[in-house]
């Protein structure tokens, strides 16, 4: 008869992969081997593509006198009812102690001198202008704050000495220390960034790098970045954005984290708009099965063309693999048909890929869904559909708790991948600087030298 | 289900009914012979690919790593998961509640359950496999770490700075 300790490696490795982030916490406390078998980078990375990528970022901001602001970043994992997002929900079995603390335990809170403006939400860390009064372009921004509500680090990064604004972050694929993109023309009136990017390595003292961009003759040599929409689809150590382009050929852009080199990729012409070739139809990408996949809308067929790239390596190997219908089903199929014609949207849908369900961690019989999330709309719910079975339905994701006046909702990826920046912190103390005051409540002072 | 995965659907079922015809014995490690349909078999990628590489179908597989009690446990999966159709909504859900009732009755004796984890993992069944370990991982899940240690009997072992790392990560989990 087997008993506990005798299982191996190779299948302790397994059951911790299916746990979720918060029990990984507590999984490290337990003896030396758990410890480092829940800290090693390839151990993190499978775990977070097992992993919703998705989630929201709540920054709830509320006023205390003129020059006080009160502002809590909470990280929330998408779910049906409060708290029992990533599965780990203060059940029976759980100690009191934990479902009292896990309403709080994802959240930073911190004071500011003036009403911030968040500009996103990237790899579980949240970026904010302090003082974005002036103007938002130049010379409104002079430092970004982030905060890493899992960590309760925060950080202040002085802007470069040019217009423009932060559009993402990453936290790079192999070191993990988390980097800023900085476009030196924005427009934010149509939310788009010109790719004249920089670059810079949270910790190093500030120093933005410049990226040559460098585009084959007879592309338009710019292209532009949506930015405060659903963070880019990463792959193969790339990010990924649909370009705006001016040019007639749908592309899109993509960023290579280790190289740090942009470059853009063809996409199929049947996503540019008939009538009009120098629009694409809405389409918004997203990763599904290790590959590349886009959803095309049609709406004169009430239909989402589901493209996959077959072949990294080769642009021209797009395939229709199937177009999903959302005029005919059961239960409120008005209501979703009606959404994705009207708001269907790079810039207004996250669309996420989840191979085992939505509720996958049943383990009996996961069935894979594609999540729709509409997070421009305030009503806090996103359209699930059933590959396999071919169903519609919507699934509320936030508890109405979460909504108010003073609250901003943003996209982030992954609350599992801000666990793992963390944990990963440990041995690469850079990752984020951290605040000496780890109580969870941040002043962020003044930026000045040497500070 | 649409019409023409369907079609392809009732293909694929034709030849695996072929195939699935013979019989194939396997041999636990008390030397006690199991004979069950080839659908059954191949469930596990291990016999799976042995019967596909022209392996010694009559002569049977010895596993020499899994026991007889163990055997017969993930045989009783295998057949309900190969010999069944799961096409309609009703047979995934006969399939379900049969994949729910069989876990609940491993997770009630947990010496067995790693048994069969590790009989599945040997034999690559893969659904089996994802059933015990989620299975096992729910039971991780609602403990404190003192709890997990009294449970799968692991010795505490960490230093000082340790401690001190985890105070610090604990101040939220």
């Amino acid at each position: 008869m087997a008993t506990a300790e005798a299982l191996p490696d190779d299948l302790l490795y397994e059951i911790l992969l299916r746990l979720p982030a918060r029990s990984i916490l507590r999984c490290r406390a337990v003896c030396k081997a758990w410890r480092s078998r829940t800290s090693r980078p390839y151990f993190l990375r499978a775990h977070a593509a097992r992993s919703r990528k998705i989630a929201a970022a709540v920054v709830d901001t509320t006023a205390i006198s003129h020059g006080q602001f009160h502002t809590t970043v909470s990280i929330k994992p998408l779910c049906d009812r409060d708290g029992e997002g990533d599965g780990d929900s203060p059940g029976a079995a759980d100690p009191p102690r934990a479902a009292s603390s896990s309403s709080s335990s994802s959240s930073a809170t911190m004071w500011f001198d003036s009403w911030p403006l968040v500009l996103g939400s990237w790899d579980g860390v949240v970026c904010m202008v302090p003082r974005p009064s002036a103007s938002f372009v130049r010379p409104g921004i002079d430092r970004y704050v982030l905060v890493n509500p899992l960590t309760k680090a925060c950080t202040t990064v002085l802007a470069p000495e040019t217009r423009g604004i932060v559009f993402c972050g990453y936290a790079h694929p192999t070191t993990s220390r988390y980097h800023l993109l900085h476009a030196d023309d924005a427009y934010p009136y149509s939310r788009t960034a010109a790719a004249t990017v920089r670059i810079l390595r949270v910790g190093d003292n500030n120093a933005w790098r410049r990226i040559v961009i460098s585009h084959p003759a007879g592309v338009e040599a710019r292209n532009y970045i949506r930015f405060g929409g659903a963070p880019p689809v990463i792959l193969h150590g790339c990010l990924h954005w649909l370009v705006d382009s001016l040019s007639a050929r749908p592309l899109l852009s993509v960023f290579d984290m280790e190289r740090e080199e942009f470059r853009l990729m063809d996409a199929p012409e049947q996503w540019a708009r008939d009538a009009n070739p120098l629009r694409m139809k809405s389409v918004q990408i997203a990763r599904r099965s290790g590959k590349l996949c886009a959803f095309v809308n049609e709406p004169s067929a009430s239909a989402l063309g589901m493209w996959t790239l077959e072949d990294y390596s080769d642009p021209s190997s797009w395939r229709l693999e199937r177009r999903i219908d959302y005029s005919r089903h059961g239960a409120g199929s008005r209501n979703v048909a009606r959404t994705f014609r009207n708001k269907f949207s790079a810039a207004t849908t996250a669309v996420e890929v989840l191979p085992d369900g939505v509720d996958g961690d049943g383990g009996v019989g996961g069935e894979e869904e594609i999540v729709f999330l509409f997070f421009k709309q305030f009503d806090m719910r996103e359209a699930v559909y059933n590959v396999g079975r071919g169903a519609w339905r919507w699934r509320r994701i936030l508890p109405p708790t979460s909504c108010g006046p003073n609250v901003f909702l943003v996209i982030a990826v992954a609350t599992v991948e801000g666990i793992s920046l963390r944990l990963l912190a440990d041995e690469n103390d850079a990752v984020i600087e951290s605040e000496e005051d780890r109580v969870g409540s941040v002043r962020v002072r003044e930026f000045s030298a040497g500070a | 289900m649409a019409t023409g995965s369907g079609a392809a659907a009732a293909a694929a079922d034709a030849e695996e009914k072929e195939s699935g015809s013979r019989m194939i014995t396997l041999t636990s490690n008390e030397g006690k012979a199991f004979v069950v349909t080839e659908a059954s078999a191949r469930q596990s990628a291990t016999i799976r690919s042995m019967v596909d590489d022209g392996g010694c179908v009559d002569k049977g597989f010895p596993l020499p790593n899994v026991d007889s009690k163990t055997l017969a446990r993930v045989i009783q999966y295998c057949d309900e998961h190969g010999n069944k159709e799961a096409h309609t909504v009703d047979e995934r859900a006969a399939l379900a509640k049969f994949d729910k009732d069989f876990i609940a009755e491993l997770d009630a004796d947990k010496a067995f359950l790693y048994d069969v984890t590790m009989a599945a993992n040997y034999l690559h069944i893969q659904g089996l496999f994802a059933l015990t370990t989620q299975c096992i991982a729910d039971t991780i899940k609602g403990k404190t770490p003192e709890e997990i240690r009294t449970a799968f009997g692991i010795e505490y072992d960490l230093t000082a700075q340790d401690e001190e790392e985890i105070k610090e990560e604990d101040t939220h989990a």
